[in-house]
C-alpha cells in the first residue's frame, strides 16, 4: 500500500505573505475596486500602471478563490473551539491548528491500527488453530470409517474372514472338553463290561457253591454208609465241604449284588454322557449362532456410534466452511488496518504540506484530491472518493 | 514430496490466511514480508509457485516479478499476483511482467487453492 506524497506548490504559495490575509474579507466588490484602481493606473500611463494592472490580473482569481474559502465561510462548519483567532505568535492559525491537531489524530490512528492489527493477528491465530483441529478431526473421522451396511454380519463371519479363524480358536477348549468327556464315557463302557464279567463270575461262584453243597451232601451219605472206620473222617470232610459250599454261595450272591449296584450307577452316568454327546459340527453351528447374535449387537452399537460420528463429520465440515468465510472477513479487517495506515501517513503529509504552504487554493485542493485518488489501490477507496457506495467486484481471479 | 509455494506479502494476516489454505491443501510454504525479503530467501531453493502482493514496502510485487524473470532458476516459476489493486493498468503491468494470474483481495481461500493447483509446476 502506498501513501500520498505532497503535491507541488501551488501558485498561491508564491503570493506575498499577508496580502491575502489583508484582503481575506473582501468579496467581489473589493476585487472589482482593485481592478478598477489598477486599470486607472494603467490608463494613467507608464510602467507603474502596467505593473499594477499585471499584479491585479494575477491576484484577481486568487482573491476570488480565497473569498470562497474565507475563514468566515469555513467557521460555520468548524467546532466552536476551533473558531478562535487564527493568528498566533505571527503564524497563520490554520497552520498552527493543523500542526498541532493532525499529529494527535495521526497518533490515534496509529494506535488504533496497531491495536486492530494485534487483535486481528491473535484472532487469526486462534481461528487457525480451530481450523487445524477441525481438519484433524475430519481426517481422523474419514480414516476410521468402518462399514456396517447390509451384509456386514455375513461378511464378518465369512469363511475367509479373520473373524472366522478367531471363532475357530474359541472352539479349541470346548473340543478338548468334549474329547475328555468321550474318553470318560468309553472308560465307563469298559468298566461296565468288566462288571458284567464280574457278575458272571459271581454267578459261577454261586453255581460252584451249589455243586459243592451237592458234593458235600453225597459225601455225607457215603460217610454214613461207610459206618465205622473211616466214616467219621469222611463225615468231617463232608461237613467242611458243605460249609465251603455255603460260603461260596454267599460270596457269589454278594458279588452279584455289588456288581448290580455298580452297574446301575454306571448306566446312569453313561446315559448322561450319551445324552450330552454333541458332535463338533453341532458345536460349530451353535457357536456360529451365538457369534452372530453377539456380532449383531456389536454392529448395532457400532452403527449408532458411526451415525454420531457422521453427524460430527458433517458439523466439522460446516464449521470448516464457515471458517473459510471467516478468513475472508479477516481480510477486510486487514484492509482496514492498511487503510488506517495510509490515512495516518496522508495526514502527516498534509500537515507538512500545510506548514510549508499556508495559503491553499481550490486548485491545491483539487491537486491533493487527484493525487489522493491516484494513490488508491482498492476499488472501495475509489468508489468512496466519488461518493459511490455500490462496488461491482466482478470475478476475483483473472488468468493471463 | 509436497510442492512448495512462496508467499510474499507485507501483511502478516494475509500471509497467515494464505499459508493456512495452502498447507491444508498439502503444500509447503515459504514466507517473505516484501520483494526484497523474497529475493533474499530465494537461495536457489526449489519453488513450485509464488504468490505475491503488489503494493509492498522496500520492493513492490511488480519489481520483484521483473527481477524474478531475469533470474535463470526462477524464470519459469509461475507467479500469482494477490492484491487489493484492481486497476486495469496495473493488471496489464503484471501481465507484461510475466504474472500468470491476478487475484483480487479479499479472496476465497478455495479460489486461491484452485488457482495454485492449476498453475503449480
Amino acid at each position: 500500500m502506498t501513501a500520498l506524497s505532497s503535491p507541488s506548490s501551488p501558485a498561491a504559495s508564491a503570493a506575498p505573505a499577508g496580502v491575502l490575509r489583508r484582503l481575506g474579507g473582501l468579496r467581489l466588490g473589493a476585487a472589482a475596486s482593485v481592478v478598477l484602481a489598477c486599470a486607472l493606473l494603467g490608463w494613467a500611463g507608464g510602467w507603474a500602471g502596467m505593473v499594477g494592472a499585471l499584479v491585479a490580473a494575477i491576484l484577481l482569481p486568487l482573491l476570488l478563490r480565497t473569498g470562497a474559502t474565507t475563514p468566515d465561510a469555513a467557521d460555520s462548519t468548524l467546532d466552536p473551539m476551533l473558531s478562535e483567532p487564527r493568528v498566533s505568535g505571527g503564524r497563520v492559525g490554520a497552520e498552527v491548528m493543523v500542526g498541532q491537531v493532525v499529529p494527535v489524530w495521526s497518533k490515534q490512528v496509529e494506535i488504533t491500527r496497531d491495536a486492530a492489527a494485534d487483535g486481528l493477528a491473535k484472532l487469526l491465530d486462534t481461528f487457525s488453530q480451530i481450523s487445524g483441529a477441525l481438519g484433524d478431526l475430519a481426517d481422523s473421522l474419514n480414516r476410521s470409517n468402518p462399514s456396517v451396511e447390509v451384509g456386514a454380519l455375513d461378511a464378518a463371519l465369512d469363511e475367509a474372514s479373520p473373524a472366522r479363524s478367531a471363532l475357530a480358536t474359541l472352539l479349541v477348549p470346548s473340543q478338548r472338553a468334549f474329547d475328555q468327556r468321550d474318553a470318560a464315557v468309553a472308560e465307563l463302557v469298559r468298566c461296565s463290561q468288566a462288571l458284567a464279567e464280574l457278575r458272571q463270575l459271581g454267578r459261577q461262584a454261586r453255581e460252584i457253591g451249589k455243586h459243592t453243597r451237592l458234593v458235600a451232601f453225597n459225601a455225607s451219605i457215603e460217610a454214613n454208609r461207610g459206618g465205622q472206620g473211616g466214616g467219621s473222617g469222611s463225615q468231617a470232610v463232608a461237613n467242611e465241604t458243605r460249609m465251603l459250599a455255603a460260603r461260596m454261595g454267599e460270596i457269589g450272591e454278594q458279588i452279584e449284588r455289588a456288581v448290580a449296584g455298580l452297574d446301575r450307577s454306571l448306566a446312569a452316568e453313561r446315559l448322561r454322557g450319551e445324552i450330552s454327546d454333541t458332535t463338533p459340527e453341532e458345536l460349530r453351528l451353535e457357536l456360529d449362532v451365538r457369534a452372530r447374535e453377539a456380532l449383531a449387537a456389536l454392529l448395532g452399537s457400532l452403527g449408532t456410534a458411526l451415525r454420531s460420528s457422521g453427524e460430527v463429520r458433517s458439523a466439522a465440515e460446516v464449521l470448516r466452511n464457515q471458517l473459510d468465510e471467516a478468513f475472508v472477513h479477516f481480510q477486510f479487517g486487514d484492509r482496514l488496518s492498511q487503510m488506517l495506515a495510509i490515512v495516518g501517513s496522508d495526514m502527516q503529509n498534509f500537515a507538512r504540506w500545510v506548514a510549508a504552504h499556508p495559503y491553499s487554493t481550490q486548485s491545491d485542493a483539487a491537486e491533493w484530491l487527484a493525487n489522493l485518488e491516484s494513490s488508491y489501490t482498492m476499488e472501495e477507496q475509489r468508489a468512496q472518493h466519488h461518493g459511490n457506495v455500490h462496488i461491482d467486484r466482478g470475478s476475483e481471479i483473472e488468468f493471463f | 514430496m509436497s510442492k512448495t509455494v512462496m508467499i510474499v506479502d507485507d501483511s502478516g494476516s494475509f500471509r497467515t490466511v494464505v499459508k493456512l489454505a495452502l498447507q491444508k491443501a498439502g503444500y509447503g510454504v515459504v514466507e517473505a514480508v516484501d520483494g526484497k525479503d523474497a529475493v533474499g530467501k530465494l537461495n536457489g531453493q526449489k519453488l513450485n509457485l509464488i504468490v505475491c502482493d503488489v503494493n509492498m514496502p522496500n520492493m513492490d510485487g511488480l519489481s520483484f516479478l521483473r527481477h524474478l524473470k531475469t533470474t535463470g532458476a526462477y524464470k519459469f516459476t509461475p507467479v500469482i499476483m494477490l492484491t487489493t489493486e484492481t486497476q486495469e493498468s496495473k493488471k496489464a503491468e503484471g501481465r507484461a511482467a510475466g504474472a500468470r494470474a491476478w487475484i483480487t483481495k479479499p479472496f476465497q481461500p478455495s479460489t486461491l487453492v484452485d488457482a495454485v493447483a492449476k498453475l503449480c509446476v
